[in-house]
């Protein structure tokens, strides 16, 4: 019975898909009814067959707006009561005094902000093709990687040094045990006492990663109020964070090539010319298309200094079965520039 | 446990658990929905109306079974009552990995919308780039093997050989929700 096994899992397509002679339809019935564990193994198949359809079913419906009309629905259930109304009468009738009493209480805030010292929330950005490196005024350091922008206090008050990165920057975190330091990178929360990492954490990405390289970070999440620790991290880790799953995985790394970047070197070490093309397109500040799936998935081992994109185009040229194509960026009617645009295709032998 | 915790919210009228439930399984609950109804927004309003009652009632209410078999075991006598009043008796399309035999039978094995997508995910990443091409072609695109052979210019039986690879593979990972009885079964 066994021995048709593969056979059989070989005409299943065809009979998921509808597309078997009556011949071979009627074995696979015939195979079904040999043992129940043909039928569960036929079961699975044609779940897996339909996975893929029934999840775009389901991505069909849209949790959120629906949610706002439940919201409405959910406010409205509670004004069928006869003594909400008499509350909205009392309500306008105190809101004259509300008001005043408002009005006073602000000012005196106020004039009491006046006297206390002013926490400014200021913004870097690093340009492209460019890392900066700045202090914070607890003295932590910050490298800002190219396309990159930190928003922090001009000075920490309160029990939480917080700050929020979009793009990629490393910390070297000052310590200070009674004022941890959070990083928010999107819904990820990153916190310390004092300890070096990296933050990667793209607006146009699905994914925040962060890798340790000395001293220990508590990362966590914080979505619509909700949140949820996933734990402390060892250094030499790299732990990324899906958006889609709201999960973290972890994995032991060599943590250099992550941060070289500081130095401007651009490192790869067995990376997918997928990621190799996207930090370049960051780095250069140019559109990458690859269309080829096979070209996608190449492998690539390089170490780039200051070279620029021609030169790193053409060492790619040579070190791996690519070639390329630069097409040169266009005057906008509204006066601005497309980005460069650059095409990597299989080489032709 | 999780399940209790979340129980004990909703019975509380805890807004930020009936959010989380809410946007965990209305997809779902929605797809599910379309197998007995078939029209969009009478899908919606059915499963909207049903979290409407479950805010006003989880007070009183005393959820027993898991929450997931609870969501769609109401879900699906909503439906039924829905059938009898419309006179549908069509069914519209079965996806076993909705099926149940009996009208009892344990609905524990459904998928949520994040759950489905996270076991896909996972087998996709198994596959080689071109098998999981030629599956996405299939699954995703709805070309027919025949189809996929002439645009890849290479055999039927390839393909065919293809997707039967990425079947396993995906199989292995929606393993984990094989239906109770089919268990019973195989155990019994």
């Amino acid at each position: 019975m066994k021995s048709g096994y593969s056979e059989i899992e070989e005409l299943l397509p065809g009979y998921l898909s509808g597309g078997l002679s009556d011949k071979d339809r009627a074995m696979i019935d015939e195979w079904r009814t040999e043992s129940p564990e043909n039928e569960i193994l036929f079961q699975q198949s044609s779940k897996a067959w339909e996975a893929m359809p029934l999840l775009n079913e389901m991505e069909q419906f849209n949790s959120f707006e629906a949610l706002k009309k439940i919201n409405t629905r959910i406010s409205n259930q509670k004004t069928t009561k006869w003594w909400i109304s008499i509350q909205r009468v009392a309500a306008i009738l105190l809101l004259p005094v509300l008001i005043y009493s408002g009005y006073i209480s602000i000012r005196n805030t106020s004039l009491k902000k006046q006297q206390k010292e002013y926490v400014v929330m200021q913004t870097i950005s690093s340009r492209q093709g460019m890392v900066t490196q700045f202090d914070l005024s607890d003295g932590t350091k910050v490298w800002l990687n190219s396309g990159s922008a930190l928003q922090f206090p001009n000075s920490f008050t309160g029990d939480l040094r917080e700050v929020k990165l979009t793009g990629e920057a490393y910390f070297k975190v000052a310590k200070n045990e009674n004022q941890p330091f959070r990083v928010h990178a999107k819904d990820l929360n990153i916190e310390v006492l004092g300890t070096s990492f990296n933050v990667v954490s793209y607006e146009d990405e699905h994914q925040t990663e962060v890798v340790l390289v000395e001293g220990k970070v508590r990362l966590s999440s914080e979505i619509d109020e909700v949140q949820k620790v996933f734990g402390t991290m060892q250094p030499g880790q790299r732990a990324v964070y899906a958006e889609d799953t709201r999960k973290v995985e972890a994995q032991e790394v060599a943590v250099e090539k992550y941060i070289a970047w500081r130095d401007g070197n651009l490192v790869f070490r067995d990376d997918m010319m997928e990621d190799v093309a996207k930090r370049l397109s960051r780095w250069f500040n140019v559109e990458i298309v690859i269309n080829d799936t096979e070209i996608k998935n190449y492998a690539y081992k390089a170490t780039f200094r200051n070279e620029n994109l021609t030169q790193v185009l053409n060492l790619l040229k040579i070190s791996a079965p690519i070639d390329y194509q630069i097409i040169g960026n266009k005057l906008l009617p509204n006066g601005e520039y497309t980005k460069q645009k650059v095409y990597l295709m299989k080489k032709k032998v | 446990m999780k399940d209790l915790i979340i129980i004990k919210g909703l019975e509380r009228n805890d807004k930020v658990v009936f959010d989380y439930v809410f946007n965990y399984y209305y997809s779902s609950l929605c797809a599910f929905s379309m197998q007995y109804i078939g029209n969009r927004s009478s899908v919606e309003d059915l499963v909207q109306d049903f979290f409407v009652y479950l805010w006003v009632e989880a007070p009183r209410l005393k959820i027993k079974s898991s929450l997931k078999s609870y969501l769609f075991t109401a879900i699906k006598n909503r439906c039924l009552d829905f059938q009898k009043h419309h006179k549908i008796t069509e069914k519209y399309r079965t996806f076993i990995l909705f099926s149940t035999v009996n009208e009892d039978d344990s609905t524990e094995h459904f998928f949520a919308e994040s759950e489905l997508r996270q076991a896909i995910q996972k087998s996709l990443l198994k596959l080689t780039p071109r098998c999981r091409e030629i599956f996405e072609l299939s699954r995703l695109n709805g070309l027919s093997n025949q189809e996929i052979a002439e645009k890849l210019d290479i055999s039927k039986r390839t393909v065919e050989l293809q997707i039967s690879n990425s079947l396993k593979t995906l199989r292995k990972e929606l393993a984990e929700f094989l239906p109770f009885w089919l268990l019973v079964w195989l155990i019994g």
